[in-house]
């Protein structure tokens, strides 16, 4: 038997933990509506314990210039503000510690330098299991709300042209 | 145990004197000659719930690609509803503790499966090691509300996971074994505030863990560097085993055991045994463990006598 006010605690708990995961579907649902930008991507392939099949994926724009690399070390927080190329992709345009003024023609993803390149915390795409391996070169439509978190909206071979 | 058994142990405790036969008649009542077995009815419906949960989980597990993330989402959360109010009520009415039990693990481990979900169906790849995380800090109130042993177990489990994850990303050899050796010492020390609550068991199993993750990280990282690591686990089973015996807690006494054995074989094997006859090897290997069995033996009737002889007398009507 457990006293009145802990069965209550206990039904909080147990509504606050719906509510939170809840919360986090809906938050990164309502994050791919926000505009998507075109990167060219690459990719390898190992496996996740537990989330299964993915591939690691490694964006044009995780290469961190020669002209930045001396402004940070290992681990910092860092914004790659992009420019289109004349292909129509999105790529480095400058790098800053600061998160610039938000603008549709010069959008800014978040990051954070490895010691080596730019993670961007989507470098993880899940593969349906019966599905074909993907190719090398690879072209991610990633959706970049205003705080500047990008996340995956669909990955598809550099030939096909989708609209 | 059956009628049989309590009918010839009532016999023998009435020709001891123990009993009176109007106390004898009376326990027997308690068991009646042509009562349901329940254990059999136990047995038919463990089989079938096995069965249908079984069959349900296979069914959705063929079909899980093609199930809508949304789907999955809301049956997962269903579940998670489902788990926690059978849990909560079955704590509040005394029903059996395996049901309460196993209600309060499924709750436990149902958000960590829902977080994994949505980082898949987001491709959200933060380090593994964070889930975890979140997942430890998200068990500490259930944990504190519930006191069930199941969610104490994957409490541990969860900041274990988060431990050992984080060193595989970012720690060296060395820092692996004293991470490992910090997050012993602090879950022993974590575990004695459990004196606090009316059941001893949370403590137990905290200490319990923390020795095994302590003596695990020393032997594998013994293999690796220096055998030194080993006898220090020696010594500190010794200790162990002086300490469990003293305060009667057995199972420390069999950790501490089952290290102390395994140090002498794997010592054993590793410098003595390539220098003797394979058949004088294998003797003197067999006389360790049959040594071993011995003391596990002898120390656990000590253990049991002394546990007997420091509990309060039954009181007497």
């Amino acid at each position: 038997m457990i006293p009145s006010c802990r069965r209550k605690a206990l039904y909080t708990l147990l509504a606050a933990y719906i509510t939170s995961l809840a919360a986090f579907y809906i938050y990164n649902a309502i994050g791919l509506a926000a505009p998507s930008y075109r990167i060219r991507a690459y990719t390898v392939d190992p496996r996740d314990l537990l989330r299964g099949n993915y591939a690691t994926l490694r964006y044009e724009i995780s290469e961190m210039p020669e002209t930045f690399r001396h402004l940070f070390s290992a681990g910092d927080k860092l914004y790659v503000i992009l420019k289109q190329d004349a292909e129509g992709f999105w790529v480095t345009h400058h790098i800053s510690a600061q998160p610039p003024s938000p603008s549709p023609y010069a959008p800014y993803i978040r990051g954070w330098y490895s010691g080596f390149d730019i993670k961007f915390d989507m470098e993880k795409y899940f593969i349906p299991e019966d599905s074909r391996a993907l190719p090398y070169e690879l072209i991610a439509e990633i959706a970049i709300d205003s705080k500047g978190q990008g996340r995956i909206k669909r990955i598809f071979p550099k030939n096909s042209h989708p609209q | 145990m059956k009628r049989s058994q309590i009918e010839t142990l009532l016999q023998r405790w009435m020709a001891e004197g123990l009993i009176e036969p109007r106390q004898a008649e009376a326990i027997l009542a308690r068991y009646p000659l042509h009562s349901t077995s329940k254990t059999l009815t136990l047995i038919f419906a463990v089989i079938g719930v096995g069965c249908l949960i079984l069959g349900l989980t296979l069914y959705i597990s063929s079909n899980w690609e093609a199930i809508p993330d949304l789907a999955k989402l809301i049956a997962l959360l269903a579940l998670l509803t489902l788990t926690g109010i059978l849990a909560i009520e079955s704590h509040s009415r005394n029903r059996p503790t395996y049901l309460r039990e196993t209600a309060y693990a499924a709750t436990a481990i149902l958000p960590l499966l829902t977080l994994a979900l949505i980082t898949q169906t987001f491709h959200i790849y933060g380090d593994l090691s964070h889930l975890f995380l979140v997942w430890a800090i998200a068990l500490v109130p259930l944990t504190l509300l519930s006191l069930s042993t199941a969610v104490w177990c994957f409490q541990i489990l969860a900041f274990q996971l988060y431990f050992l994850s984080h060193q595989f990303h970012y720690l060296t050899n060395n820092s692996w074994l004293e991470s490992q050796i910090l997050f012993a010492v602090v879950l022993a020390l974590i575990s004695q505030l459990w004196r606090l609550s009316p059941s001893q068991h949370h403590r137990y199993i905290g200490e319990y863990w923390a020795l095994l993750s302590g003596f695990t990280a020393c032997y594998i990282h013994g293999f690796v560097s220096s055998r030194n690591w080993w006898f220090l686990i020696a010594a500190v089973a010794l200790l162990v085993l002086i300490y469990s015996v003293n305060k009667s807690r057995p199972h420390l006494l069999n950790l501490a055991l089952l290290f102390l054995a395994l140090i002498m074989i794997a010592f054993f094997f590793h410098y003595i045994y390539s220098y003797l006859y394979t058949a004088l090897g294998f003797m003197i290997a067999g006389f360790f463990i049959l040594a071993t069995t011995w003391a596990w033996w002898s120390l656990h009737k000590l253990v049991a006598r002394k546990s007997s002889q420091s509990e309060p007398p039954t009181p007497s009507k």
